[in-house]
């Protein structure tokens, strides 16, 4: 007599919950990319520019916090392994961005995301908020305010 | 700084509000300040407790709204045990889904109002999460340090772990890459179905060090303390149940030092 199949078809489920479960408890472990040679890689938050030689910070690129196409460059480190893991690759790159936004770029980002979001409410927000204040309660407030 | 840890499934009736309970209490039993949230519209983790739910003036609801500017310092409430307290339900949170999504910032929530004075206050934050994967479990996931995933071993649990993880995965990458799987712990344990021997031995086979050594094993005594609105400690502490919450906690402590 065959014994019985008590748990079905489940291996296959069981084994990709195992293994997602195992992908998360090394990253966690070893969560810092190693040093080797750099390449760019683009995300949905931003839009990496492709001019690299614009990397000194310069009184220009302070203030121009209206400018809607200012784009932002990750320092963001792929190596050959990362290179045939996409979703690893993906997650550290994420991880990397959240690190390492500064404040200026945050500030920025959440300009850029208003003004996406409607004119109007936008135009309200340039009249009555400088982006020279301080910016991250300015931020905070609009975006309780309106939303 | 209290480490915070959701108890989360949407499946229904897996243990999740016994786990917050009991483990809470034994945590409280061991030193350790706790505090119990409970995220639950049910509102049974509260009740259980023996907390009027209806009769609050303010409430979570009205933190996570943040119309009147409470502090969540405001809502905490005690218990029986001096060490462990309770931030209640609110039937007002049945509607949080249609409400709380429209806002922008709606993941975040509960997370902007849990202060460092909160976290300095207690050891251990206990969210018990409703059972589904709307906004409130989002709040906690995206407050949390990590999560303990109670599991029926039976094949629907696992359908379940199959889907949490991906909303798991999508909040470790886009809102909190800190959390973390503290680890799936299998409750209702009935050492004589086959079904469960071997839905155990799969688990502990394919999940490896994802899955607590304890394991919560059905016991009536369990849900006749909740009955009494006590934990089976308070209940009767020499029973099995007492015993396994007592070890988990232990389990618990443990991941968290090695940290």
């Amino acid at each position: 007599m065959s014994k019985k199949d008590r748990t079905g078809k489940t291996d296959d489920i069981f084994k990709n919950i195992g293994e997602r479960m195992k992908k998360n408890r090394q990253t966690k472990e070893d969560p810092d990319p190693p040093d080797e040679e750099i390449v760019e890689e683009e995300t949905e938050v931003t839009e990496p520019t492709e001019n690299i030689e614009e990397n000194k910070e310069t009184e220009e690129s302070k203030t121009s916090s209206w400018n809607e196409d200012q784009s932002y460059r990750s320092s963001f480190i792929v190596t050959g392994d990362m290179e045939n893991d996409f979703e690893d690759c993906r997650r550290k790159f994420r991880r990397n961005l959240k690190s390492n936004l500064s404040k200026q770029s945050a500030i920025e980002l959440g300009w850029k995301l208003l003004s996406s979001l409607d004119e109007k409410y936008f135009e309200e927000v340039k009249a009555t908020h400088s982006p020279d204040d301080d910016l991250i309660q300015a931020l905070k407030s609009i975006i309780e305010e309106y939303y | 700084m209290a480490k915070i840890i959701s108890i989360v499934n949407q499946k229904g009736g897996v243990g999740k509000t016994t786990t917050t309970h009991n483990l809470g209490y034994a945590l409280a039993e061991e030193g350790e300040r706790t505090l119990l949230i409970d995220l639950d519209p049910q509102m049974n983790l509260s009740t259980t407790v023996g907390i009027d739910c209806y009769a609050q003036k303010n409430s979570i609801y009205d933190v996570l709204r943040d119309k009147k500017g409470l502090p969540l310092g405001s809502v905490v409430k005690k218990t029986e045990h001096d060490k462990m307290d309770i931030i209640p339900s609110a039937f007002e949170l049945s509607g949080a889904e249609i409400e709380f999504t429209k806002r922008i910032s709606s993941s975040s929530l509960l997370s902007r109002s849990i202060s460092n004075s909160i976290r300095e206050d207690y050891d251990y934050i206990l969210v018990d999460c409703p059972p589904s994967l709307g906004v409130l479990t989002i709040n906690s996931l995206s407050t949390s340090d990590y999560i303990i995933i109670p599991m029926q071993p039976e094949v629907y649990g696992l359908y379940g772990i199959d889907m949490l993880l991906s909303t798991y995965e999508e909040i470790q990458e886009e809102i909190n890459p800190k959390l973390e799987i503290m680890g799936v712990l299998i409750t209702m344990h009935d050492g004589r179905l086959s079904l469960h021997k071997e839905m155990t031995e799969k688990i502990n086979s394919y999940f490896k060090d994802n899955v607590f050594k304890t394991i919560i094993k059905t016991n009536t005594t369990l849900k006749e303390a909740q009955s009494n609105n006590q934990t089976v400690f308070e209940y009767d502490g020499r029973a099995r149940g007492a015993k396994d919450y007592e070890k988990l906690a232990r389990e618990v402590i443990e991941y968290v030092k090695e940290r």
